[in-house]
């Protein structure tokens, strides 16, 4: 039911002129007074979703409480307040909601992923320090220095506890991912206490970031991922010349002593969310976002760009001689990429604003954000780090500089995603917050080369990209900027032409590493916007007949309605949002965009268009062997058995599979491990094998579908009597029992988990189905 | 003599349906035999030193339970595995199941083998609770029932250089049922009366003293380290 609260008289008379009021198709934007005065309002709107929420827990399925985290008001007059789940005051692991409150004032259906019929009575029984010692012992950079560590409670499903993780890297070479892999054992029950650990590092003067989340009671780690999403004064207005966007207005601070910091006190309205945290860097308190220096790490002994007549950079090439040689930084010339940074994320703040409603840049409140240039002459990326709410961009490119519009666009795009959808930072979640930076990245593209950076809307054409390069071959890629030849890191146009991305969706596209698995993402989204031609890299064999696209406008704002205020579940899937698009477009359009959403995401293999009927599809089985080793697309194959292969085909009525093995090209020399023969894998007699090849089902009946896995060659015949049997997990308990020595106890300990449950796996394999 | 007669009826009928032909009459079928329907099992006889299969008191005329339990001379061994080799046309083995009658593993565990208790040490580059304690496994394939049970003697390295303990869970006295496997008689098998050979083809354990650790001029060396074979013996069983 939706409950209308009575307007505030002078916004319904605003609203009222506006015509919003009237019934129409879709969500119009509102002017800026009708915006403001909504947003006057915000705490009060808030405060009224907030008495909705806690009427409807019982109906969400809620059985303790709510805790409030963000709120903001977009550009249709929608407020909305995110909440987290909380049980007996501990916040819960991904139970997000979103509130909603129409301009009108109208409660909206709430947006949900709850963790329901949790029943925790009892209290986690490590302390802070015993946990701390834990993440700081599993730490994958034993090296480094810590130097910044966060601590949190929380209710854990278990159902998102990890396992045993297996990737294609960023060289395609498929294997165990043993940094974060974690070894607990699965658990009966569906929540439990635990406690959520960020440890920040400096690793070799590069930053490091750990997620950890660590069982409260028994200490066993349940979840473990990179942290790093990568890729008096008063103000001022400086002149900037920077090496990608020209000479460039910048805001900057005006000291004291008449000296200027490359300080944008303009937008934010906050401190830096940890200053208060971090009180050894007074350079980063105060409010203002700041771009700066490092004179010894990435993090640690940071100066703020400074510069005495604000007239900043001299457009050239950065071209210090020696490694974090601090004077070269402070120069005109190591002054260019601070330009490019500061100018970029400026912009990239106000086209969040502008276009998409988000006032209040990173995390919607108006937070500052720091970002370090010249975070590493070798690094040749750029990150987002949201357990320090920060912003690197290193060096190493042909250009000299990871600065360009594009790829800070990109990275502030990760800690927005961080404070709307949150989507996890792997599998096909992952994929999709890399699309979503790369998405946004080239509208911002369009909106500085199209519109000078002003107004509300993305033009579909620009007049003012680089070189003249006016065209979409050029403006929807990534990072085609950085190198001197022009070769983008990433074509969304067809994401394969980078070697390794995947252009559309299929069962095992979790398996890439997220920078490749995000191509059906960023199709998907340029079909949507650009549309789908019948031949040449724009078609799709999924959508042979192609399709009109909607134009940049429309397609961002969907998606961006979707990821702020539809998906709150971060381990949503292409299908989920596909699905969370298909709402976004329904409330902000009508059905010729909810029709081109479903037909662009067709066109990636997603779902299908009203009316047509759901293509073949295969998929892997899911792995009955024990939730633990949840890896569906990952068969350990072990020596002597002929190991059956299988796969689940639906909506076809030939069922049969082609099966290929593919050795990768990191693994060419050595050639595969085993062979396929009339439909089971066969391994050649007791080879120890880490290294994987690609597995591939395809379907006779529709070649365009299949699954793509790995297949990991092991010898189990661990006491080296030549035979598999269960007499080797003797010798496995042994650890380095006779000839067949162990499986991956050189990289993980002494008889591991990951052992055993590589064993289980592959013994079960040939004796248990 | 009223079997005799009936048979002829129609062995008549036969002849008189056949006639004009130069075949001979067929032979009547067999009656077909009639499926054995219990098992005997015979415990084997075993010295104290010997490793066994026994039946245990829960199996019945269709379900053959078997225990395995190690020697009675107060030797203790850290786990026990095995090959049992049966015909695959006469019985099937079976898994154990659960409260709800969902099938769990071929094997249950007697609990006498025990889980390590693994304490964080910082030291040794432990991780907490990541090593698995007991591990145990089965499964069946092409007439072989194989069973696993052993405590993880993970840190054997470092107990040869240390002499001590080490963390590890100590051996024990294994005379008691160290674990269970089921034989079943399926009647879809319609398997007929006689023996059924059960071979031991592999049975192997984890002895108390896993390994020794010699030291050289320079380095340490571990000379023994290896799971040893064990006599198995197990008892004769007959289809009824």
């Amino acid at each position: 039911m939706v409950r209308r609260a009575r307007p505030h008289l002078t916004l319904l008379a605003l609203l009222t002129a506006s015509g919003l009021l009237c019934a129409g198709e879709g969500l119009k934007p509102l002017s800026m007074a009708q915006l403001s005065a909504i947003r006057g309002q915000e705490s009060l709107r808030a405060r009224q979703i907030n008495t909705s929420m806690e009427a409807s827990k019982p109906s969400l399925g809620l059985l303790d409480g709510l805790k409030a985290t963000h709120q903001f008001t977009d550009a249709y007059g929608r407020t909305h307040v995110r909440y987290t789940q909380t049980h007996r005051g501990v916040e819960v692991w991904n139970g997000n909601l979103i509130g909603h409150l129409d301009a009108m004032g109208a409660v909206l259906p709430a947006s949900a992923t709850v963790q329901s019929g949790i029943h925790l009575q009892t209290v986690p029984l490590l302390d802070e320090a015993r946990v701390k010692a834990i993440a700081l012992e599993n730490l994958p950079h034993k090296e480094g220095t810590v130097f910044h560590t966060t601590f949190k409670p929380i209710v854990f499903p278990t159902a998102d506890q990890d396992g045993l993780k297996v990737r294609r890297d960023k060289n395609g070479k498929p294997g165990i991912d043993v940094d974060y892999s974690v070894a607990a054992t699965p658990k009966s029950e569906p929540y439990v206490w635990a406690y959520h650990v960020s440890v920040a590092q400096d690793v070799n003067k590069q930053l490091a970031s750990t997620e950890f989340v660590v069982d409260g009671v028994t200490g066993e780690i349940l979840k473990k991922w990179n942290g790093l999403q990568y890729d008096g004064p008063a103000p001022a207005v400086g002149t900037g010349n920077s090496y990608y966007n020209g000479v460039v207005n910048i805001n900057t601070l005006q000291n004291a002593d008449h000296t200027y910091s490359l300080v944008d006190a303009f937008r934010p309205t906050k401190p830096w969310p940890f200053a208060a945290a971090h009180p050894e860097i007074p350079q980063l308190a105060g409010i203002g976002s700041k771009v700066c220096y490092s004179a010894s790490s990435i993090i640690q002994n940071f100066f703020v760009y400074g510069d005495a007549d604000n007239t900043w950079g001299d457009g050239l090439i950065f071209s210090a001689p020696n490694y974090w040689e601090t004077p070269a930084m402070e120069t005109e010339n190591g002054q260019t990429t601070a330009v490019d940074a500061a100018h970029a994320l400026q912009v990239t703040w106000d086209y969040y604003k502008n276009v998409l409603g988000r006032d209040g840049g990173i995390d919607g409140q108006g937070s500052s954000m720091v970002s370090v240039v010249h975070a590493d002459f070798a690094r040749f990326n750029a990150f987002w780090s949201g357990a320090f709410f920060l912003m690197a961009f290193g060096d190493g490119f042909q250009n000299g500089s990871s600065a360009a519009l594009d790829v800070a666009a990109h990275e502030m795009s990760h800690g927005v995603m961080q404070y709307t959808a949150g989507l996890a930072y792997r599998g096909e979640s992952g994929g999709l917050n890399e699309a979503n930076s790369d998405i946004h990245a080239i509208m911002m593209k369009y909106y500085m080369w199209g519109a000078d950076g002003v107004g509300a809307t993305i033009p579909d054409t620009t007049t003012q990209a680089p070189g003249g390069q006016n065209t979409a071959d050029y403006l929807w890629t990534v990072g085609a900027q950085l190198a001197t030849d022009g070769t983008p890191l990433r074509w969304c146009t067809k994401p394969s032409k980078d070697g390794f991305s995947a252009d559309a969706w299929f069962d095992g596209v979790d398996t890439f590493d997220v920078h490749y698995s995000s191509g059906p993402g960023n199709r998907a989204f340029y079909f949507l916007s650009q549309g789908v031609t019948t031949t040449g890299d724009t078609s799709s064999p999924y959508l042979p007949g192609g399709m009109t696209g909607i134009g940049n406008d429309k397609a961002i704002k969907i998606w961006f309605n979707a990821m702020a205020t539809k998906v709150t579940d971060i381990n949503t899937d292409y299908h989920a949002v596909r699905d969370a698009m298909v709402a976004s477009a329904t409330e902000l359009y009508g059905a010729t965009e909810v029709a081109a959403v479903k037909t662009a995401f067709a066109a990636i293999n997603v779902g299908v268009p009203d009316g047509v009927a759901e293509p073949v599809q295969v998929a892997f089985y899911h792995n009955p062997i024990g939730r633990w080793f949840n890896i569906d697309k990952f068969i350990v194959a072990p020596s002597f058995y002929p190991v059956p292969l299988t796969a689940n085909v639906t909506n076809a009525t030939d069922k049969s599979l082609v099966w290929k093995l593919e050795v990768p090209v990191s693994h060419s020399t050595t050639g595969a491990k085993g062979k396929i023969l009339d439909g089971n894998f066969y391994l050649a007699p007791n080879l120890l094998g880490l290294d994987s090849s690609y597995i591939t089902a395809t379907s006779k009946q529709d070649p365009n579908q299949f699954a793509s896995g790995f297949v990991l060659p092991v010898g189990l015949d661990v006491d080296g009597d030549m035979d598999l049997d269960a007499c080797d997990m003797g010798a496995l308990a042994l650890n380095f029992g006779g000839t067949g020595a162990y499986i991956f106890a050189s990289i993980v300990g002494p008889t591991s988990i990951i052992d055993v449950e590589i064993f289980k796996q592959g013994f079960n394999t040939v004796f248990n189905r | 003599m009223k079997r005799t007669l009936s048979l002829i009826a129609p062995m008549a009928l036969v002849a008189l349906v056949g006639c004009g032909g130069s075949s001979t009459a067929p032979t009547p079928a067999a009656p077909a035999p009639t499926p054995a329907s219990s098992f005997a099992y015979t415990d084997p006889t075993t010295t104290a030193s010997d490793w066994k299969l026994v039946k245990d008191a829960t199996s019945t005329d269709t379900k053959l339970v078997l225990n395995l339990v190690g020697p009675s001379d107060g030797t203790k061994y850290r786990g026990a595995g095995f090959t049992l080799k049966y015909d695959p046309t006469q019985i099937k083995v079976a898994r154990f199941k659960d409260a709800d009658d969902k099938p769990l593993a071929y094997h249950k565990d007697g609990g006498v083998f025990k889980d390590i208790e693994v304490t964080f040490d910082a030291d040794w580059n432990k991780v907490f609770t990541p090593v698995p304690t007991l591990l145990q496994i089965s499964g069946a394939r092409d007439g072989k029932l194989m069973v696993g049970i052993f405590q993880n003697k993970d840190d054997c390295l470092f107990e040869a250089f240390t002499g001590g303990e080490g963390m590890g869970s100590p051996a024990r006295d294994c005379s008691t049922t160290l674990v269970q496997v089921t034989l079943e008689l399926d009647p879809a098998l319609k398997a007929l009366p006689g023996a059924a050979p059960l071979t031991v083809i592999k049975a192997r354990s984890i002895p108390e003293i896993v390994l020794t650790a010699v030291k050289d001029s320079y380095n340490y060396n571990v000379n023994t380290r290896h799971v040893i074979d064990i006599p198995l013996k197990v008892g004769s069983l007959t289809l009824k």
